[in-house]
């Protein structure tokens, strides 16, 4: 018995303690990092400042594995317990790495919620990554084929700062990629966020002198692109690794750290801290007073962001967060209005429909709030409720609509001569034989 | 020669049927004066019912007018009272001008005012 008290004790001081101790991962879901790489490819030495920004600016444990030695082992998971948090994937070749680094264990570990970012060279056909990156619908040139651009003069391809497609993912910062870049086809998919745009002039070209055929020409290429499947774990796909290296990185880094930063979740995190709909009126609930048709209702829901430099969430301002109510169509689709910090939860953004009226039509309604936009997190919340129609004694009676005072008089006249003319067919002086009977007789 | 005559008969048909028509017409009108000339009942019931047809019409132009039922039950029992009233009403003439066997003249006004009040009584409650 004491024993088990101490225990609990024991316990509780632990659970104080991890709480005490502040957190220094900046990501929202986790700072384990595994980096793979190859030294007959590159050395590891090149990319020292890429390295020491993800330690010392974003927070992870970092962890390498350098794949041309054949005894090395990359672990994604352990049974079905996934050890890392995010995956950088360097240009790695060889039937070795394409064993460790199967496509389809990328695929699970993305599947899992494990953030990838993967970077293809025109020198090195990493094919389990290529495979990896054509299930997520982004289409890498072949080996040997690179981008060239002969209009601008320069062997260097770069992208201006206002290049970028997707603010959410970095914005306002040049990038320069070097003159080793492999472009790359997207499929049109929504998941999809495409980041940077090769240039018109820009096209592919094989560096063995065949004949083979141009992969990208002008702005169908793209240098760069983001990807968020649907239980938001994030991939970035570059298609560079010189704008990676230190040669580049002064130059990159702002962009670089931007988009690295929402691949890791640093940013453009969402999160739903409430859901409530209530009556407009009494702002009585659901439970304590269920809905019926017609009646005034008000939807309200706190949505927060993930803040990686302060480490905390906080209020997430939009102009664009749109509430549905359905009933297989919807019914209403309300664009709502933020109201500042969520009274409840500082944290946190209010958004509100205001009131509205429920359709006069019965039946389970389908409270949803479907928050889909290309670079953050994608917010589903729905509630589904019944709502009732009126019960016998709630429709209004007659005397209240003033439409049917006409058809209540109708009637009323119509009761009025009734009686008069039972009281003057009843004193009515001439007897029933007088008339017709009388002349068929004559007749 | 032959297709001559049935235009002819035609043409003399068309007069026929004109003059047959306005026979009848002032004929049935004679006879129906005679029939109530002496029976004030008859008369009493034939008022009535211009009535109710009158009122029937007056609601009908009501909806017409504002263009929507919406209280529908309300007009529903407001044209029904008045058709019901009608229908009964020409049982009870049928009965006085010819009388059913072994129901007298009497007990068919009886009954008349019996399925009157229920007729009220539903229309009354179906308003509301």
């Amino acid at each position: 018995m004491l024993g088990n008290h101490f225990l609990h004790a024991l316990l509780a001081l632990c659970v104080a303690l991890t709480q005490l101790v502040p957190c220094l991962a900046r990501s929202a879901t986790g700072d384990r990092a595994l980096l793979v790489f190859d030294d007959r490819v590159d050395e590891i030495a090149q990319y020292s400042q890429l390295i020491e920004s993800l330690r010392e600016q974003h927070g992870l444990a970092v962890d390498t594995v350098e794949l041309s030695d054949k005894a090395a082992r990359v672990d994604l998971f352990n049974r079905d317990i996934r050890l890392y948090d995010h995956l950088l994937v360097f240009p790695v070749k060889g039937k070795h790495f394409a064993k460790q680094l199967a496509a389809k264990k990328l695929l699970r570990f993305t599947e899992d919620g494990g953030n990838v970012v993967a970077v293809t060279a025109p020198r090195v056909a990493s094919d389990s990554v290529h495979q990896y990156l054509n299930q997520l619908g982004i289409y890498p040139a072949p080996r040997t084929q690179h981008l060239v651009d002969l209009v601008s003069g320069t062997d260097v391809i770069a992208a201006a700062s206002n290049a970028s497609l997707n603010a959410h993912v970095y914005s306002d910062a040049a990038l320069v990629f070097g003159d080793s870049v492999s472009p790359a086809l997207l499929d049109n998919r929504p998941q999809i966020i495409p980041l940077v745009q090769a240039s018109k002039s820009s096209f592919a070209v094989s560096a063995n002198k065949t004949r083979e055929q141009s992969w990208t020409q002008g702005a169908q290429g793209y240098i760069a692109a983001a990807f968020q499947n649907n239980q938001n774990a994030r991939a970035l796909w570059l298609g560079s690794t010189q704008a990676l290296s230190n040669a580049n990185f002064a130059q990159n880094a702002q962009a670089l750290g931007e988009m690295l930063k929402w691949t890791f979740q640093e940013k453009a995190v969402l999160k739903v801290t409430g859901v409530s709909h209530a009556h407009a009126d009494s702002g009585l609930s659901y439970d304590q007073l269920p809905y019926k048709v017609t009646d005034d209702v008000v939807y309200n829901i706190s949505i927060a962001q993930w803040d990686g430099d302060a480490a905390q969430w906080a209020p997430y301002v939009a102009d664009d967060v749109q509430f549905e109510l359905r009933q297989i169509d919807p019914y209403y689709r309300i664009t709502m209005h933020a109201l500042g910090a969520d009274p409840r939860d500082a944290t946190a953004e209010l958004y509100s429909t205001g009131a509205f009226k429920m359709p006069n039509r019965h039946g389970m309604f389908t409270f949803a709030t479907d928050y889909q936009r290309q670079g953050v997190s994608y917010l589903s919340e729905q509630d589904i409720k019944a709502i009732r129609h009126l019960a016998n004694d709630e429709y209004p009676r007659s005397w209240e609509i003033t439409n049917a005072w006409v058809y209540a008089a109708a009637i009323a006249s119509v009761i009025a001569s009734f009686v008069g003319f039972v009281f003057f067919f009843v004193t009515a002086p001439a007897s029933l034989s007088d008339g017709f009977t009388d002349d068929k007789k004559k007749n | 020669m032959a297709p001559v005559i049935p235009k002819k008969k035609s043409a003399a048909g068309k007069e026929d049927i004109q003059k047959d028509f306005t026979e009848a017409i002032s004929l049935s009108l004679e006879s129906y004066k005679k029939q109530v000339r002496n029976n004030p009942k008859l008369r009493l019931i034939d008022i009535f019912c211009c009535i109710l047809v009158a009122i029937a019409l007056l609601e009908c132009s009501f909806v017409a007018l504002v263009q929507d039922n919406y209280p529908f039950n309300a007009f529903l029992a407001g044209f029904i009272i008045c058709v019901g009233q009608f229908v009964l009403l020409m049982c009870l003439r049928l009965q006085l001008t010819n009388p059913f066997q072994g129901i007298s003249k009497n007990k068919a006004f009886g009954e008349f005012v019996i399925a009157s009040l229920i007729l009220h009584f539903t229309c009354l409650h179906f308003i509301n």
